[in-house]
């Protein structure tokens, strides 16, 4: 039973090593994460311009512009952390440790969720709020948003380790990432924005999208590890 | 012991090296040599089972290496021609990650001796971008001690060194064989082992 309790701790640490490791560097390397906010922050003003001063419009409107342009923020994030640990070689350091690539594709996961999800997460009810939006809607926006944004890191991460072997046609990634979000998006959409009583069908949706990408998902992303490591 | 059997290897449509046998003994230092192109580094992958051969199998403990490759990698410290420490992260912090990763019992006391042996330590803060060349390599060598693993697959492992360090890794790798470890690796600097054996790439070279 000591055993089996020194493997498991031995077995966690090595996991949240490597998160920890990935959130520090990335936090050192903070002009990245501020030029995704940055990025997110310009493509909403341009919107805005682009609708004009109706006040109604823009209530209307900004929540449905906000979830398209966090599809096209993990566009921009998918390439970040799998293919640095490729190109450096650290996939055949996680290879000798006996670690699952299974467990490492997790760990990424919710790295990729905490760096470049979580802020824009804070973010949209932050521009919600300032856009006038009504309260309800704010409320469902935080809870769509909270179980789509994984399910958009765990696709940028397939697409992204799909991508590993090819460094020169990058815009392949976000052809995945993209049609991929689109059930996402139609009911996310769906659930703030129509009748209260069918806001709960489609959350009941978006649950089951996001239990079938995080079963499915590590999977995925190992074996396109394994076969890149191989190549 | 390692044993080669039969080993080819291909890339794209052309065959690098075919019908090679060797064998990777504990206690000798089995040395890679060959002229550029030759398969050296495709062969030390093939060994760290980070390659599939075209034909042939690595035998481990009587078994291929398939039959048992989850303990076959845990035995094996494989430092590639690339560095892999972090450029963002500082000295220690890439040691202590190693040291994490691969469940070491080295504490931070040995990390400042194994620093001071390769003139490092006045570096251990300092990001690793802001380390040369050599710099970096000396530091991707410390891994060798810190993974504590029995089988040291070496590609280039002298590449960019100074005189004194090539001494200290070459006294390093003695260490290891003395204490009946396995080293194989691939140098174009000669190096001074008491137990060593070549195997010349070239003399396998696919016509």
């Amino acid at each position: 039973m000591k055993q089996l309790k020194k493997n498991i701790f031995n077995f966690l640490k090595s996991i949240l090593s490597i998160s920890f490791r990935d959130i520090k560097i990335q936090i050192r390397n903070i002009s990245y994460i501020l030029s995704i906010i940055i990025f997110f922050i310009i493509v909403i003003l341009l919107f805005i311009f682009a609708i004009g001063p109706d006040q109604e419009l823009l209530k209307i409107y900004i929540i449905p512009i906000m979830w398209s342009i966090l599809i096209l923020s993990s566009c921009i994030t998918f390439n970040k952390l799998l293919k640095d640990d490729y190109d450096d070689g650290n996939f055949n350091l996680y290879q000798f440790t006996g670690l699952s690539f299974e467990l490492i594709a997790i760990s990424k996961i919710i790295t990729s969720w905490i760096l470049f999800q979580l802020p824009l997460l804070i973010l949209m009810p932050l521009i919600a709020i300032l856009m006038n939006v009504d309260t309800d809607k704010i409320i469902s926006l935080i809870i769509t948003m909270a179980i789509g944004s994984p399910i958009l890191s765990t696709l940028s991460l397939i697409s992204s380790s799909m991508m590993l072997t090819n460094s020169k046609n990058l815009s392949l990634g976000s052809l995945i990432i993209i049609p991929m979000s689109i059930p996402v998006i139609i009911f996310s959409i769906g659930a703030i924005n129509n009748d209260i009583n069918l806001f709960m069908p489609q959350v009941n949706i978006l649950l089951s999208i996001l239990f079938a990408t995080i079963a499915l998902g590590p999977w995925i992303i190992s074996i396109c590890i394994k076969i890149a490591i191989k190549n | 012991m390692i044993l080669a059997n039969n080993i080819s290897c291909k890339r794209g449509n052309r065959y690098i090296f075919k019908n090679l046998d060797f064998k990777i003994e504990d206690g000798i230092a089995t040395i890679i040599s060959g002229k550029n192109g030759s398969g050296k580094t495709s062969l030390l992958r093939i060994v760290a089972d980070l390659l599939d051969p075209k034909n042939g199998s690595i035998i481990w403990k009587g078994k291929s290496i398939y039959k048992n490759i989850e303990e076959y990698h845990k035995q094996i410290t494989f430092i590639a021609d690339k560095n892999c420490s972090k450029e963002n992260l500082t000295v220690i912090e890439n040691m202590k990650f190693w040291k994490n990763l691969y469940k070491s019992s080295i504490n931070y006391e040995n990390f400042i001796q194994l620093l001071n042996n390769i003139n490092l330590e006045y570096m251990k803060n300092e990001q690793v971008y802001k380390l040369s060349t050599g710099q970096k390599r000396k530091l991707e060598l410390t891994r060798l001690i810190i993974e504590e693993r029995h089988i040291w697959i070496l590609d280039e492992p002298f590449l960019g060194l100074d005189q004194e360090t090539i001494t200290t890794i070459s006294q390093t790798i003695s260490d290891h064989l003395k204490q009946n470890g396995s080293v194989i690796f691939c140098s174009h600097i000669p190096v001074s082992l008491l137990n060593k054996r070549y195997i010349d790439l070239d003399l396998y070279e696919a016509t």
